[in-house]
């Protein structure tokens, strides 16, 4: 680095005098001998002193008195009172010397003209298992996207998924979100996200950490509640009615934080912190794969077997029939429904490894049982596979699913 | 030093005065519109008001107010249509500034390229420029290390001037 790089770096913090006696000789010794310095040096200046004068808040005191005097009064919630109203409530208490300072204020607001209406889209709507609710910021009315449909959303966008949908966004600072069944988000920007209900799991890009923030319902309420989600973490996060949770959901994660009022938790990985309303925190330990079963049908999604489908069900599949955890991880599975047929099934079709085969078998076992009319062309293609016991697994679910005589049509009936 | 401060004015509870203009500074990097920020920062104050007596650890006052900051800027995004001065990048505001430059006020054209700074940035900037804290005072307000500070005021002023002086080019 040259002399001129380094003190270029320095010229900030020398205009803020910021430095420590050293440097600030080596910079101004620097710049007694370099003109480009020098200019480089006016520019900055100037550019400090336009911003000194362009960023100031006018009537500042008379602002902050507002606020004390509303405060003393009874206030009306944000809500139901617009802020033009709010600020005629404060003209009033104030009387005439406030009415004088506020001229200046109105006067701004009329400044604030639209200078590029032209949106910004922060994300994208890239799968989804059934209907997703859109609603724009400043929106009334919910639109619904079909699961095809790739919305891209503005700062503000809500979605909101309903019981049995579920859906993923990509984010334009690559991280990924994705909402379990009947939840509601707000997306503020591309790494901030509101939860307003139910769960949704993210995973943050190598560049940008994610922030969840729990919807404050109770607008008085000093119980601020968010999660970080740092660089290359995947978390979940859950707003109940009176509580929230964040669980880590990966080894590799970084240790993740949650915010609650002014206390400050962290996260280990495989670490579950769940917050209640009177701030009891409550930590466990979790099993990671488990706590991601619900993503399963979304993973299905698409024509290609997804990796993380594929990844996530080895592990989940792996321990059932060797321990306890056996139960745990096919319950999970069978609470899905026919829904979580599919993603075994999938599953079952694409992994054709023999390493594999006794992992299939499960998948196909509990596929079978739980498929409905969804399945048949995935369980079609199973009742041709090379292992007798998936074909027969397959075979019997057809015949359970499928009418008989359509049966017959397509030759299955014996 | 801060935290003495902090602490020192708890004692009269919650003084808006002291931290109005770092509380605007966080709005306004949020929504951009002045009026948005005003409100929410009122209403921040309002939210802070009436729970300032909850509040167990002073020296945390600074965090739990950005809380409620944020959280009322989400309320605000949520609720209205804000953002009448879109976060824009910077070539689309140098492209609007030349299309009228005769009639802008430079100072207004240069809030807008502010406003066109990614958000860390644009924070730092107004951050500085509306309070003049030291790099320490903005460090534990933002709660990120005072190089952290250093960079990203310094990062802002280069883009600004990089920006002006494209602008500027015959």
């Amino acid at each position: 680095m040259s002399d001129c790089d380094r003190v270029r770096i320095l010229l900030s913090a020398r205009i803020d005098e910021e430095l420590d006696m050293d440097e600030s000789k080596e910079v101004d010794s620097h710049m007694a001998t370099c003109s480009a310095c020098q200019h480089e040096w006016s520019l900055l200046k100037d550019i400090d002193q336009r911003l000194a004068i362009a960023i100031a808040i006018p009537n500042l005191d008379s602002k902050c008195a507002a606020i004390m005097e509303q405060a003393r009064s009874v206030r009306p919630p944000m809500s139901t009172q617009g802020p033009s109203l709010r600020l005629a409530a404060i003209a009033t208490a104030l009387a005439a010397t406030i009415l004088v300072a506020m001229v200046p204020f109105f006067r701004e607001r009329k400044k604030s003209q639209p200078v590029n209406p032209t949106p910004i889209y922060i994300a994208q709507l890239v799968r989804a298992t059934g209907p997703v609710h859109f609603r724009g910021p400043g929106e009334d009315v919910w639109t619904e996207i079909g699961p095809d449909g790739k919305e891209s959303l503005i700062a503000g966008s809500s979605l909101k998924t309903r019981e049995g949908v579920l859906c993923e966004l990509h984010t334009t600072s690559k991280g990924i979100i994705r909402l379990n069944e009947s939840a509601e988000v707000v997306i503020v920007e591309p790494n901030q996200v509101a939860l307003i209900a139910g769960q949704l799991w993210c995973l943050a890009s190598e560049a940008t950490s994610i922030d969840v923030s729990l919807a404050d319902d109770n607008k008085g309420a000093p119980l601020s509640m968010s999660f970080s989600c740092p660089r290359s973490t995947e978390l979940q996060c859950v707003a109940g009615k009176n509580f929230a949770s964040c669980d880590s959901v990966s080894s590799d994660n970084s240790v993740a934080t949650v915010t609650v009022g002014s206390m400050v938790c962290a996260v280990a990985p495989g670490e579950s912190v769940s917050i209640d309303r009177e701030q009891n925190i409550d930590r466990q330990m979790i099993v990671e794969s488990s706590k991601k079963v619900w993503q399963l049908p979304l993973l299905a999604i698409g024509s290609d077997v997804d990796q993380e489908l594929v990844s996530l069900l080895d592990r989940l599949l792996s321990p059932i029939g060797m321990t306890k955890t056996i139960s745990l991880n096919e319950q999970q599975i069978r609470r899905l429904g026919p829904r979580g047929a599919i993603p075994l099934l999938a599953y079952a079709v694409s992994e054709k490894s023999s390493q594999h085969l006794p992992l299939r078998r499960t998948a196909v076992r509990i596929g079978s049982e739980i498929a409905d009319q969804e399945s048949v062309r995935l369980l079609k293609l199973l009742t041709g596979d090379s292992d007798a016991m998936i074909a027969s697994f397959a075979r019997t679910a057809l015949e359970r699913i499928v009418p008989r005589t359509v049966a017959e049509a397509v030759g299955l009936s014996k | 030093m801060d935290v003495h401060t902090e602490s020192t004015r708890l004692e009269c509870r919650l003084d808006v005065p002291y931290w109005y203009r770092r509380v605007f500074a966080f709005c306004h990097a949020r929504l951009i519109s002045n009026a948005d920020a005003e409100d929410a920062t009122q209403e921040t104050f309002f939210r802070a008001l009436d729970k300032v007596h909850e509040l167990r650890e002073p020296a945390a006052m600074g965090g739990w107010l950005r809380q409620i900051a944020h959280h009322v800027c989400i309320d605000t995004i949520r609720r209205h249509k804000v953002r009448q001065t879109w976060p824009a990048n910077f070539d689309e505001v140098a492209g609007v500034a030349a299309e009228s430059a005769c009639s802008r006020e430079s100072r207004e054209h240069l809030v807008q390229l502010v406003h066109a700074l990614p958000e860390p940035l644009r924070e730092i900037v107004l951050l500085h420029y509306y309070e003049n804290m030291t790099y320490d005072q903005m460090a534990v307000w933002l709660n990120v290390a005072r190089s952290t500070v250093n960079e990203r005021l310094g990062k802002a002023r280069l883009l600004l001037k990089k920006q002006l002086m494209t602008e500027n080019a015959p």
